[in-house]
C-alpha cells in the first residue's frame, strides 16, 4: 500500500503597531487589530476561501478516497473567530466531512520547544483545548512551528501521548535514507515520524510558477511521474503553507487547477491512497529510527533554526523574551501572560532576519529587520516594566497587609 | 578603435576646491575620484579658481585659474563691463559659506584683475571660496577656462557642479572635446522645491544641455535631473560616491561616559537641522543622559540655537560651529549615533565616514547614500517620531548597534573610489571614442 499525505499550515501572526519608545510604560496595547483584520481578510479572499471550496469539491467528488491535513495555529483560530467567522465556518464544514485531520501545534506558533519544555507543553495543551472547543476534535499527531524538530522534542511529545509527528526531510539528517518511509524516534521508539519530501513539496511551494525552472509548467501528470520514478515510494509527504494556493502563487499560475487534477490523475494511473498522518501511523510500521540531535525545520536553505536565530538581534530578543518566563508566570496576570505569549510567534523573529535587507522581492520597501527588532524590543521593554510595577504594587499590598495585621494585634486585647 | 582605449587619456577637470582647502563634500569627492583615476593611468589637469601651492600634485596636475595669463584684452574689458562686477546675492543660496567667510568677503571685496605693468598679459584674481561675488567669479572662471583649453592638450572635459559648468562649456567651445558634467548637487537640493534661484538653475540647465554625458551621484539626483531639468535618461549615468579609508584607530578618544548623538553638515534647509532638533527633544523627554552635537555652520544656525534654547535643551545640546577634518574625526570617534536628516541629499559622504568610525547611522530616505547602504536605519526626514525611535534604539540596545556596525562593514567595502573611478574611466573612453567618430565623420 502506498500513500500520499498532503499537509497545509494555516497561520497568520498578529500585526504589531508601530510602538514608539516614548510609549514605553504608558501604552500597553501592542497589537494593531485593524491591520491584522485587513491582512486576514485579504489572504482569506485570495487563498483560504477558494482553497477550502476546492477541497470541499474534491471531497464531495471522491468521498473517502481523498484526505487532507491542516495545522491551524491557536492564534489563527482566535483571529478567525473575531475577524473572519465565515472562514472559520468553512473550515468547520470541511472538518465535519471527516476527511480532514487536524494536527496539534504550539498555540502561539512559537519556538518554545527549543527553549522551555514547560512552556511548550503548555502551549500544545492550549492548542488541543482550543481545537476541541472550536472543531470538536482532539489532535493526536503533531507538527511543530515550521516543522522545528529534534529527538528531545519527540520524547516530550511521546510523553504527552502523541503518536507521531510530521518533520522536515532534511538531507543532512536523512543522509542516504529516503524520506518516503515511516521512521521513529530513537529514544521513544513508538513515536513515529513522517518526513516531508523536500524536493516534491518545494516543486509546488517554491518553483511552481517559476517560468525559468526546467520543470515548468508543472502538471499533475508530470508530478505523478516524478513520484513514481522514485522506487522508494511508500508514503509521499507533501507539506507547505496553505497560502501557496492563491496567495504566494497567484490563481493565474494555475495552482488550483493543478491541485484539482491531482486526485484524478493519481486514481487513474496508480494505486496510491490519500491518507492522513494518523491513518498512516495506524497502518504502517516504522522501518528504522532516525537520530536528529540538532533542530531541523523547513525554513531557508539551511533547514535548521538559523532562519529565526541566525543573528545577534534574533538571539538577543529570543533570550530576553524567555528570561521573563518565570516572572510572567509567577505574576498570575492573564493579560500579561497573553501579551508575553503572543510575542513568541516565530514570524516576528523571522522578520529580524538580515537577509531581508538584500532580498529585493519584498512587497514593503520600507520594511527593515532593524526596525522590526526595535519595535519588538520596545514592546518587550514595556512588558518588562509592567512586571516590575506588578511586583512593586504587590509588595506594597503585602506590606500594607502586614501593617494592618500588626495594628489589629495592637488593638486586640 | 582599440588604440583609443589603450592610449592613456588626459582629462581636463574643473573643480572649485581641492584638498587641503575644502569646505564640504565636493572637494572630498573630487580628490577621491582623481586619486583613483590617476592610479588607473588617467592624466588629470585639475583646475581650481585659486591654487594655494600646497595641493597634492601627485594625483593630478593642479592648476590655479589665477595663474593663467591673459592676452585677450577685449575679453577682459567686456568682462569688466558686463554683469560680473560686484554682485551681492543672498548668501543662503551659496553653498558652503561660513559666517566668517561671509564677513571677510563683505569687508575685503576682491579686486577683479591684476594687470602686470610691464606686459600686456593680465591675470584674474580669484578667492576660490563661496563669497557673495560668486557669479562674477564663475564668469571670470569661464573666460580663463577658454584660455586653459587653448594651451593644454587633453581628450575630455569633466566639470564638477554648477560653479564650473560655464567654464566647461567655454572649454568645449574652444577645444571641441566632449564635455562631462558631474552633478554632486542641484539647485533643487539646496533650496527645496519652490524657491529655487533661477540664475543658478539656468547655469545648471545650460551645462546639462551642453554636456555629452551627465554623471549623477545617485538615483535620487538622476530623478531630479530628469524631472526638473528635463534631460534624457540615455544621457545620464549614475556613479555612486566612494569613501576614502580613514584610520579610525588613530583617533581613539573613547574615554567618556555620556552618550553622544551627532549631526554634521551645513546648518541649512537642505540638511534638515530642525528635524534633528525635534527628534532630540523627543529622545530627551525620556532619556536625560544624552548629549546632542550639531557640527557645522550655516544660515539657519541662529534659528537652531534659538529653537534649542526655547525647548530648554541648551545644557545637553551643543553647537560647535564649522570644524576641520581632524576635529570632525574626533567628534565622530566620540559619537554613539550619527544622524543625517537631510531633506534632499544627493549623496552624503559624511554618513559613510561615520560608518568608518563604527558609528551606526540614521539617515533620511531622501538621500543618495540610502541607496547603497543597507545596514542603516532609514527614516523619512519629516518623521521625527521614527527618527527619535531610531536614535533611542541605537543608544539603548547594544546588540542592535553591534550588529549594525558589523554588517555595515560589508556595505563599506563595496563603496570605494576605485569602483567609481573604474566606471568613470569606461565612460570617458566611450565619449572620447564617440566624439572622435563624430568629428571625423563631419570632417570626412
Amino acid at each position: 500500500m502506498n500513500a500520499i499525505c498532503l499537509n497545509f499550515k494555516v497561520h497568520l501572526p498578529y500585526q504589531y503597531k508601530k510602538y514608539h519608545f516614548f510609549n514605553i510604560g504608558s501604552d500597553h496595547e501592542y497589537v494593531d487589530y485593524e491591520a491584522g483584520k485587513h491582512m486576514l481578510r485579504q489572504v482569506a479572499q485570495r487563498c483560504y476561501m477558494p482553497a477550502n471550496a476546492m477541497m470541499m469539491d474534491l471531497i464531495e467528488k471522491y468521498g473517502n478516497k481523498v484526505s487532507f491535513t491542516f495545522t491551524i495555529s491557536g492564534t489563527m483560530m482566535e483571529m478567525m473567530q473575531i475577524f473572519a467567522p465565515e472562514l472559520l465556518n468553512s473550515f468547520k464544514q470541511l472538518i465535519t466531512t471527516g476527511r480532514i485531520e487536524l494536527m496539534a501545534t504550539p498555540y502561539y506558533h512559537s519556538l518554545a520547544a527549543i527553549k522551555s519544555s514547560d512552556e511548550f507543553k503548555k502551549q500544545v495543551k492550549m492548542h488541543q483545548k482550543k481545537t476541541m472547543e472550536i472543531f470538536g476534535v482532539k489532535p493526536r499527531n503533531f507538527i511543530n512551528t515550521d516543522m522545528v524538530y529534534a529527538d528531545y522534542i519527540g520524547v516530550i511529545l511521546s510523553e504527552m501521548g502523541f503518536k507521531g509527528a510530521v518533520v522536515e526531510g532534511a538531507k543532512h539528517v536523512l543522509g542516504w535514507r529516503s524520506p518516503n518511509y515511516v521512521y521513529s524516534n530513537p529514544i521513544a521508539r513508538n513515536f513515529k515520524l513522517l518526513f516531508r519530501n523536500q524536493d516534491l513539496s518545494d516543486d509546488i511551494a517554491i518553483r511552481f510558477s517559476n517560468t525559468f525552472w526546467t520543470g515548468y509548467p508543472l502538471t499533475a501528470e508530470k508530478f505523478l511521474d516524478w513520484i513514481m520514478r522514485d522506487p522508494n515510494h511508500r508514503t509521499i509527504t507533501i507539506a507547505m503553507d496553505y497560502r501557496v494556493l492563491g496567495d504566494y502563487m497567484d490563481t493565474s499560475s494555475g495552482i488550483f487547477h493543478f491541485f484539482t487534477n491531482i486526485p484524478r490523475t493519481v486514481f487513474q494511473y496508480t494505486d496510491f491512497q490519500f491518507l492522513t498522518p494518523d491513518e498512516i501511523f495506524n497502518k504502517m510500521d516504522s522501518v528504522a529510527a532516525v537520530y536528529i540531535p540538532n533542530e531541523t525545520s523547513w525554513q531557508a536553505a539551511e533547514r535548521d533554526t538559523s532562519f529565526w536565530l541566525g543573528n545577534d538581534l534574533q538571539r538577543d530578543f529570543f533570550n530576553k523574551l524567555y528570561a521573563l518566563e518565570e516572572a510572567v508566570k509567577y505574576s498570575n496576570d492573564k493579560a500579561l501572560l497573553n501579551d508575553w505569549r503572543r510575542l513568541q510567534d516565530a514570524d516576528y523573529l523571522g522578520d529580524m532576519n538580515l537577509r531581508w535587507l538584500t532580498e529585493q522581492n519584498i512587497s514593503n520597501k520600507k520594511f527593515s529587520p532593524y526596525n522590526a527588532y526595535i519595535n519588538l524590543v520596545n514592546i518587550y521593554n514595556d512588558l518588562e516594566m509592567r512586571i516590575q510595577q506588578l511586583k512593586f504594587s504587590r509588595m506594597v499590598v503585602r506590606k500594607k497587609m502586614r501593617n494592618e495585621k500588626s495594628e489589629e494585634l495592637v488593638f486586640e486585647p | 578603435m582599440e588604440c583609443i582605449l589603450k592610449k592613456s587619456m588626459t582629462i581636463l577637470m574643473f573643480g572649485w576646491e581641492f584638498p587641503p582647502h575644502i569646505t564640504g563634500g565636493l572637494g572630498t569627492a573630487c580628490f577621491g575620484l582623481t586619486k583613483s583615476l590617476s592610479m588607473m593611468g588617467v592624466n588629470i589637469i585639475f583646475v581650481v579658481p585659486k591654487a594655494y601651492g600646497d595641493e597634492n600634485n601627485e594625483v593630478a596636475n593642479v592648476v590655479g585659474a589665477d595663474s593663467v595669463p591673459f592676452n585677450n584684452i577685449d575679453m577682459i574689458e567686456s568682462a569688466q563691463k558686463s554683469d560680473f562686477k560686484y554682485l551681492s546675492i543672498n548668501s543662503a543660496l551659496v553653498p558652503y559659506l561660513s559666517e566668517e567667510q561671509y564677513y571677510q568677503m563683505v569687508n575685503n571685496p576682491t579686486t577683479c584683475i591684476a594687470k602686470k605693468e610691464d606686459s600686456k598679459t593680465a591675470y584674474f584674481s580669484f578667492s576660490g571660496t563661496y563669497g557673495p561675488d560668486l557669479y562674477s567669479e564663475v564668469e571670470r572662471y569661464s573666460i580663463v577656462a577658454a584660455s586653459i583649453a587653448d594651451s593644454y592638450s587633453f581628450d575630455a572635459i569633466h566639470c564638477h557642479d554648477w560653479l564650473t559648468y560655464k567654464a566647461g562649456i567655454e572649454a568645449k567651445r574652444v577645444s571641441k572635446k566632449p564635455l562631462l558634467i558631474h552633478v554632486h548637487a542641484t539647485e533643487y537640493d539646496r533650496s527645496g522645491t519652490g524657491k529655487i534661484n533661477q540664475r543658478i538653475y539656468d547655469i545648471e540647465r545650460q551645462g546639462m544641455e551642453a554636456a555629452d554625458k551627465i554623471i549623477c551621484v545617485s538615483n535620487l539626483t538622476k530623478d531630479i535631473v530628469v524631472n526638473h531639468y528635463h534631460q534624457s535618461i540615455d544621457k545620464i549615468v549614475v556613479i555612486h560616491n566612494g569613501v576614502e579609508k580613514t584610520y579610525s584607530h588613530m583617533v581613539n578618544l573613547k574615554r567618556k561616559t555620556k552618550k553622544i548623538v551627532t549631526f554634521l553638515g551645513r546648518i541649512t534647509y537642505q540638511k534638515g537641522p530642525e528635524y534633528f532638533v525635534n527628534a532630540a527633544y523627543k529622545v530627551m523627554e525620556v532619556d536625560k543622559d544624552v548629549h546632542f552635537v550639531m557640527v557645522g555652520s550655516g544660515d539657519m544656525y541662529n534659528r537652531m540655537v534659538a529653537l534649542v534654547a526655547k525647548s530648554g535643551m541648551a545644557d545637553r545640546f551643543h553647537f560647535t560651529g564649522f570644524l576641520q577634518q581632524n576635529e570632525v574625526n574626533k567628534i565622530l570617534s566620540l559619537s554613539d549615533v550619527y544622524v543625517m536628516p537631510s531633506v534632499s541629499e544627493p549623496f552624503g559622504i559624511s554618513a559613510l565616514e561615520a560608518l568608518q568610525f563604527d558609528v551606526p547611522i540614521v539617515i533620511s530616505r531622501q538621500s543618495g547614500v540610502s541607496e547603497v547602504v543597507d545596514n542603516a536605519l532609514k527614516v523619512d526626514y519629516w518623521d521625527s517620531d521614527a527618527m527619535a525611535d531610531a536614535i533611542y534604539a541605537l543608544l539603548h540596545h547594544s546588540t542592535l548597534k553591534r550588529t549594525m556596525t558589523k554588517a555595515a562593514k560589508k556595505d563599506l567595502t563595496n563603496l570605494s573610489w576605485q569602483a567609481a573611478a573604474f566606471k568613470l574611466k569606461s565612460i570617458y573612453s566611450e565619449v572620447i571614442k564617440f566624439t572622435q567618430l563624430d568629428y571625423s565623420s563631419v570632417e570626412g
